[in-house]
């Protein structure tokens, strides 16, 4: 057995092994059953009916899941179900970015303080290890990219079997396109795999080139060469990507009904449009484009081998370790995931050099300078506050325009109580005045002007998100799901234009939406009523979610801006009122 | 008139003594409660302007839990507080840019530097004019160098000297310092009384807590406090410790019940 083989498999067997009390301890902690301590006959019987209880909620899941994608395609009509495809067929360019990016940034392979200690400090050869871990990375890519492909795949050809029929030659589909596209989803399923592990293997190989140690220079220049050609050709198809996807023309696409040809109700344009977009979706899943990410992928794999062998593994331990850091409190999130976030926040902001310095602006324009500093030195927030903005205030507004707003609450609510990152990070620069004694003390605000100038600029970050997503929402109420309950008319009629009057309501309410969030999450660094006890963000939320719900079922909208703006008084007169934090 | 002596800078008046100034802190029946324990029991006391206060206890006697109460960072069970003759509850803003309490174990932003600490605070203050005196300070306390960098990479005793900094950059009247000398090298221990007994020469007023000698000062007063209750050490006890070389009061012989 070679070297290079022996210590693979030596590595395998620890990864294995690794793996496995992972699952034991993830699967323990579900079913709150020791399966090490209870092994006993009852405690055995208790853990397979539970085990077998998951796996029954899964698979129902899975047919669930797969219902509803189904349904959803054929909602959305022929021109979404394209875009969604041709959206997937594009995915794997925008991983394969994105793992770049950050392998580019950081050591690909993360080791945890027993890795530096035991694994690092080895024998082993470096290749053996790193075939290991870009395997296991690649495996994981691989099983999620194939079951995507597979939901996408299988909505996809019930929805476009329904098409297929209408088409005529204009469109340019031949019989083989036809067959391709109308075939079983086994095409996205082999797709999203192979592109995936292709994706993970050239990405993983942009870090290893970074961590090695210099090398023949004809094997590093074809490596080098090799890698940034693959990731040159990425992200100019992924740039290139709009193009395939003219969105305004397939939105027109009407739902195809009875026997009438699909070119009598098109313009010769739109039919060109449909016709290149199916063929590209078809040359996409075909043989050929499979068996080219198949060399892809082993080509990549071969030369990831052979620039793994050069890794320099002081590098590796080196850049890897804040990583080593966190992977001591891994398994935190489970208990306590705003603590942990804390915590991360905290260490991967002590490790960077501070970028920038603290504008100008005396007085209130302080608070303001601050804010903007601390934000843009941690700009890892930004996407919860964004994801926040298309969250929160959008939600709320399906929820009040519905007929039916109890599902929509529900939902709603739920991500309020249990997604909170985005108003947390929202309110951090305020949390922090509030908790520091020696500075935040000597602010000489009021707590009412210290949360405006705190959170204003992240606050305005979040409604101008909120806005333009309920401006597209309500232009593209026709696509969306929520337009059966929500923007029935507006299908009816054939209007997708923007309505401005139902426009700025839903600005307003959606303005307000986020207002009265941001201060429920202020209150939690209050004292209230001189007690010394804060109200928690997810009491007061509850209390809003609540009463909004209320208003909705009555449908007017002007009642529903009322009970905002009454919810955001009160609790601006809290923090009013309540001014520095004296505790018990 | 300034007097510096071996035991430090000191304002004194036409007659050589310390003048006679209004209270800037005055506690009455003041009483603290961690669940069933009475931390603080009914302390009453007052610190003068101008005057330097120790306050002695052994650990766990409650000296910070009073220095927290008097800087209304907790609200006590019974009590009054007064800052400059006024009621002072720890609501009102303008009052708490009275006082500056520096904790044993301060805190400070993640995302800002030492020097844009300082700034931040000048600058909500309106006050930037002053940073060429912070500058002075951060370069006397040797964090000039170190000053771009984020506080948490510093250790406890160069986080302690900046919380300091930013405690005298605010120009307070009443100083809270809890344990500040417990983290400091002698040579920063010695700056520190400098600095001390300069602003108390100016009319401020400083209490702090501590367990060992100082070097350069001279209190005008010290508190022991044991078992909730609070108690000024005379001239007599104070002159046989410093003679012995220490300050820590082994045992009350002579000790009265401190009064406002």
């Amino acid at each position: 057995m070679s070297p290079f083989l022996g210590d693979s498999l030596v590595y395998a067997r620890l990864k294995a092994r690794l793996a496995r009390a992972a699952l034991i301890r993830s699967a323990s902690s579900v079913i709150s059953s020791d399966f090490k301590e209870e092994r006993n006959l009852e405690d055995r019987l208790y853990q397979a009916y539970a085990l077998a209880l998951i796996l029954g909620w899964l698979v129902l899941m899975w047919v669930y899941l797969l219902d509803a994608t189904n349904n959803l395609f054929q909602e959305a009509g022929h021109g979404a179900a394209c875009i969604a495809v041709l959206a997937f067929l594009f995915a794997p360019l925008g991983l394969f970015v994105l793992l770049s990016a950050r392998n580019a940034r950081t050591a690909p392979w993360r080791m945890s303080h027993a890795d530096i200690a035991f694994v690092a400090a080895s024998p082993l050869k470096t290749a053996g290890i790193m075939v290991w871990e870009v395997l296991s990375s690649v495996l994981l890519w691989s099983f999620a990219a194939a079951l995507l492909g597979f939901l996408v795949g299988s909505a996809f050809s019930v929805c476009v079997n329904d098409m297929l029929p209408f088409l005529g030659e204009a469109t340019g589909l031949d019989e083989a396109a036809k067959a391709i596209l109308s075939a079983s989803p086994v095409g996205p399923l082999c797709f999203g795999a192979l592109s995936a592990c292709c994706a993970v293997l050239w990405a993983w190989l942009i870090g290893v080139m970074r961590m090695a140690v210099p090398m023949k220079w004809n094997t590093r220049y074809l490596l080098c060469i090799g890698a940034c050609l693959v990731l040159l050709v990425a992200v100019v198809a992924l740039a290139a990507s709009p193009l395939f996807m003219p969105v305004a023309s397939s939105l027109m696409l009407p739902q195809v009904n009875g026997s009438t040809g699909l070119e009598s109700l098109l313009q010769p344009a739109q039919v060109h449009m449909i016709g290149a977009q199916l063929r590209f979706i078809a040359q996409g899943l075909a043989l050929p484009s499979l068996c080219l990410l198949l060399a892809l992928c082993i080509l990549g794999l071969a030369a990831f081998i052979a620039a793994s062998r050069h890794v320099d593994v002081t590098k590796v331990v080196h850049e890897g370790s804040f990583n080593a850091d966190l992977q001591s409190i891994r398994h935190m999130p489970l208990y306590d995931a705003a603590g942990y976030a804390e915590i991360r926040r905290k260490k991967r902001l002590a490790r960077r050099r501070p970028r920038g310095s603290l504008p100008g602006g005396q007085g209130s324009k302080a608070l303001f300078s601050r804010a903007f500093l601390s934000h843009a030195r941690q700009l890892d927030g930004l996407p919860s506050i964004m994801f926040w903005g298309m969250m929160a205030a959008p939600v709320s507004q399906a929820l009040l325009l519905s007929p039916q707003p109890l599902l929509f609450w529900m939902l709603w609510a739920q991500a309020l109580l249990l997604m909170p990152q985005g108003v947390r990070e929202v309110t951090r620069c305020f949390r922090e005045d509030m908790g520091n004694t020696l500075v935040g003390s000597h602010l000489p605000f009021s707590t009412l002007r210290l949360f405006l100038g705190d959170c204003a600029l992240p606050g305005a970050i979040c409604a101008a998100v909120s806005v333009a997503t309920i401006a597209i929402m309500t232009s593209l109420g026709a696509v969306l799901p929520l337009d059966q309950v929500v923007f029935a008319d507006n299908r009816a009629t054939g209007t997708f234009g923007i309505r401005i009057p139902e426009l700025l309501w839903a600005i307003a309410l959606g303005l307000g939406t986020n207002m009265a969030l941001f201060l429920c999450a202020a209150l939690e660094c209050i004292p209230l009523f001189g007690t010394g006890r804060q109200a928690s963000y997810e009491l007061a939320a509850l209390v809003f979610a609540a009463g909004l719900f209320l208003t909705a079922l009555v449908q007017i909208p002007l009642l529903s801006l009322f009970f905002i703006l009454a919810f955001c008084t009160v609790l601006a007169l809290l923090l009013k009122a309540t001014d520095p934090p004296p505790r018990r | 008139m300034l007097v510096t002596d071996g035991e430090g800078t000191r304002r004194l008046d036409a007659q050589g003594k310390v003048p006679m100034t209004p209270d800037v802190l005055r506690v009455e029946g003041l009483s603290f409660r961690w669940g069933n324990r009475d931390v603080l029991k009914d302390i009453s006391l007052s610190v003068g302007r101008g005057q330097l206060v120790y306050l002695k206890g052994p650990n766990g006697s409650g000296k910070s839990t009073f220095l927290r109460c008097v800087a209304g960072l907790v609200c006590p069970h019974s009590g009054s507080l007064y800052l400059s003759g006024e009621r002072f509850k720890g609501q009102n803003r303008k009052q708490r840019a009275q006082l500056a309490f520096v904790s044993d174990n301060p805190a400070f932003y993640d995302d800002l530097t030492a020097v844009e600490h300082l700034r931040f605070v000048l600058q909500a203050n309106r006050r930037i004019h002053d940073y060429a005196q912070v500058e002075l300070l951060l370069e006397r306390f040797g964090l000039l160098r170190s000053a771009q960098q984020y506080p948490s990479s510093y250790s406890r005793g160069m986080r302690e000297k900046l919380a300091l900094v930013i405690a005298f950059a605010l120009n307070p009247r009443l100083y809270l310092f809890d344990e500040p000398y417990a983290p400091l090298d002698s040579a920063a221990s010695e700056k520190l009384s400098f600095e001390i007994a300069q602003r108390v020469a100016q009319g401020a007023s400083v209490v702090l807590s501590c367990h060992h000698p100082i070097p350069g000062l001279a209190p005008d007063k010290v508190l022991l406090l044991r078992e909730g209750s609070i108690h000024e050490l005379d001239e007599s006890f104070l002159g046989e410790h410093e003679e012995a070389g220490s300050t820590q009061p082994q045992e009350p012989r002579s000790c009265r019940q401190a009064s406002g």
